[in-house]
């Protein structure tokens, strides 16, 4: 079930976007979240009420993040034996349907996500006291940011195929 | 209304649409059928399944092991092995092997376990004139028999699904996957006797010290994690974060092998697998909502407790099931949503839910190693440089002894179940 992030897989060699930024922050904060509700329990004898939901909510936000990412470095798992057999101008038919498809599920998911954000505003968390619209957010900003690498790749796709049918004319 | 899912799925599969993304179609199109008011449940189901704690072990366990291959623990797992099995004829397989084993006792990918060793152990094989194919299949195997090593993603994943008890799983994977292990020792022997293959150069005493020295820390990880789990000292997902700051400390402060201008990277290597994971298992969630909303997961247990009279046909009809799909796709689609329906129909039958956790992540372990979407499988021949075409026919015996080892595991409960019910937990 394991995906791997492979080698070919661009990771970034520079600087780090806002999107790379949050994500290590994220992380380091889930660890250092998680850690100090383990030494807080045994080397100061009490149990923090608020570490446990935050560290979920940091946690949504990853996955969420960490997915629009995966999309950015295309490391998401999918199958392309099939498409591969396709000559060159299906290729790119398939690419665009699979690209309509794909943001017409993630247009209707981040307009219900904003549905569900609206909704929940209202309520709080009781070990942090945050609103849960806090990691409901996060659906949507994952979603817009799907969208965006989703159809950045597809034009990058487009591109290359049509250069690689103009190549073999 | 099943057809329909049915057809959508596969067709979005079949034409590259990234899992998840897949599943998440899938169930918009299954709700605009019933009703456009159930497209609200998107966002909420999307968001209860990643609303959980013990989930946080992944992106954490993942971290470890990528600290782990990065700052030197991994290579210093290797040496270490060399110690025990260095001077039998296929010694450096059975390292690859037993390394591969032992890194799975931190990280729980099995991808990132055999990238980390096979990195390291490639070269080296190469070095000992191991016939590149033989070193492939070798690496890919020991990839897949780490599903059943705890901290794997796929026990942490069936436990939280399924509702069984996450230490319980981790407990009862360890035996099967030792016997897995020794069973493709033994095959990694038996193969090395008969193609010669050359004896690792033996070390000194006080290279032998040295090693053992060097060692101990990466094995202390495994004794703080495992001893921390079942000592009752923290949860997986704690043990997760102790590994990570452990980890971090050993390669930073000791080692000194990692740098800081890494530490991005490392970071993100670990986000963006995460992100891939819980993409399919946040929509698998919206999907399952949408069969349990539709009844289909109780016709499905209807129809199965039919058909199959016995927990025999039960086990060997999922055995079936897993494989065939595994074969063709990722096993995290089918594991997120067959296990709620299969898990109270194992139960019904007589199987312990333990047991039964350990049955199906063998045959996932199976399904990476296995030709054509085997992600060991890929894994290994993208550090080879093999075709899998090349590598399909030295793979075979190894995929039988991994049969072998699964029909053992799925018979004889006693090897799942003897550590959990010896440490109190099933």
């Amino acid at each position: 079930m394991d995906p791997e992030v492979s080698e070919n897989t661009k990771l970034p060699s520079g600087n780090l976007t806002i999107l790379e930024w949050a994500l290590c922050l994220l992380l380091t904060a889930i660890v250092m979240v998680t850690f100090v509700q383990v030494v807080s329990r045994y080397v100061l004898q009490s149990s923090l009420a608020w570490t446990e939901e935050l560290a979920r909510y940091m946690f949504i936000w990853l996955a969420a993040l960490g997915a629009a990412y995966a999309y950015k470095i295309k490391a998401h798992f999918l199958l392309r034996f099939v498409v591969d057999k396709f000559s060159l101008k299906n290729q790119i038919i398939i690419a665009t349907l699979v690209i309509g498809l794909t943001s017409t599920f993630l247009v209707v998911f981040i307009w219900q996500a904003v549905l569900y954000v609206g909704s929940v505003a209202g309520q709080t968390a009781p070990g942090t006291g945050l609103s849960k619209a806090v990691p409901a957010l996060a659906a949507v900003v994952g979603g817009v940011l799907m969208l965006f690498y989703s159809i950045r790749n597809w034009c990058r796709e487009i591109d290359n195929l049509r250069d690689f049918a103009s190549e073999s004319k | 209304m099943g057809l329909l899912l049915i057809v959508t799925l596969i067709l979005t599969m079949l034409m590259g649409v990234p899992v998840g993304i897949c599943l998440g179609i899938t169930t918009m199109v299954g709700m605009l059928y019933i009703s456009p008011d159930l497209l609200i449940m998107l966002p909420q189901k999307f968001m209860s399944g990643l609303d959980s704690f013990p989930l946080l072990a992944i992106p954490l366990f993942v971290l470890a092991g990528q600290l782990m291959a990065q700052g030197g623990l991994a290579k210093r797992i290797v040496e270490l092995s060399l110690i025990f099995v260095g001077q039998v004829r296929g010694g450096l397989g059975m390292v690859v092997i037993f390394a591969t084993m032992l890194m799975s006792g931190i990280s729980g990918s099995p991808a990132a376990n055999t990238a980390a060793i096979g990195s390291i152990a490639v070269p080296a094989m190469k070095k000992q004139q191991y016939p590149t194919e033989f070193s492939t299949v070798l690496l890919a195997a020991a990839g897949g028999v780490s599903t059943l090593v705890p901290p794997a993603i796929d026990l942490i994943i069936i436990g939280v699904i399924a509702n069984i008890s996450i230490s319980a799983l981790f407990a009862a994977g360890i035996l099967p996957a030792v016997l897995c292990g020794i069973g493709i020792m033994a095959l990694a022997h038996r193969k090395a006797q008969n193609l010669e293959l050359p004896l690792a150069e033996p070390m000194t005493r006080d290279e032998k010290r040295q090693t053992l020295f060097d060692g101990l820390l990466p094995l202390l990880m495994v004794v703080i994690i495992l001893g921390g789990i079942y000592g009752g000292v923290f949860t997986p997902t704690e043990a997760a974060a102790v590994a990570v700051v452990y980890g971090f400390c050993v390669s930073f402060f000791i080692y000194k092998e990692l740098k800081l201008t890494e530490l991005p990277n490392v970071l993100l290597k670990s986000c963006a697998l995460t992100g891939v994971v819980l993409l399919v298992l946040a929509c698998a969630a919206m999907f399952s909502f949408l069969l349990t909303f539709e009844g289909i997961p109780l016709a499905m247990a209807d129809m199965i407790t039919t058909y199959a009279f016995n927990w025999i046909v039960f086990i060997l009809f999922v055995h079936v099931l897993f494989f065939v799909l595994g074969m063709v796709m990722d096993c995290l689609p089918p594991i997120l949503i067959l296990m709620p329906i299969l898990v109270p129909v194992a139960s019904a039958m007589g199987i312990d839910p333990v047991h039964f956790g350990i049955i199906v992540a063998a045959n996932v372990g199976l399904g990476m190693v296995s030709p054509p979407v085997g992600i060991c499988l890929f894994v290994s021949c993208g550090l080879s440089g093999t075709p899998i075409e090349r590598v399909v026919k030295p793979l075979l015996p190894f995929l039988l002894v991994l049969t072998i080892s699964l029909m053992v595991i799925t018979f004889v409960p006693q090897v799942s179940l003897f550590l959990p019910k010896l440490l109190g937990l099933s």
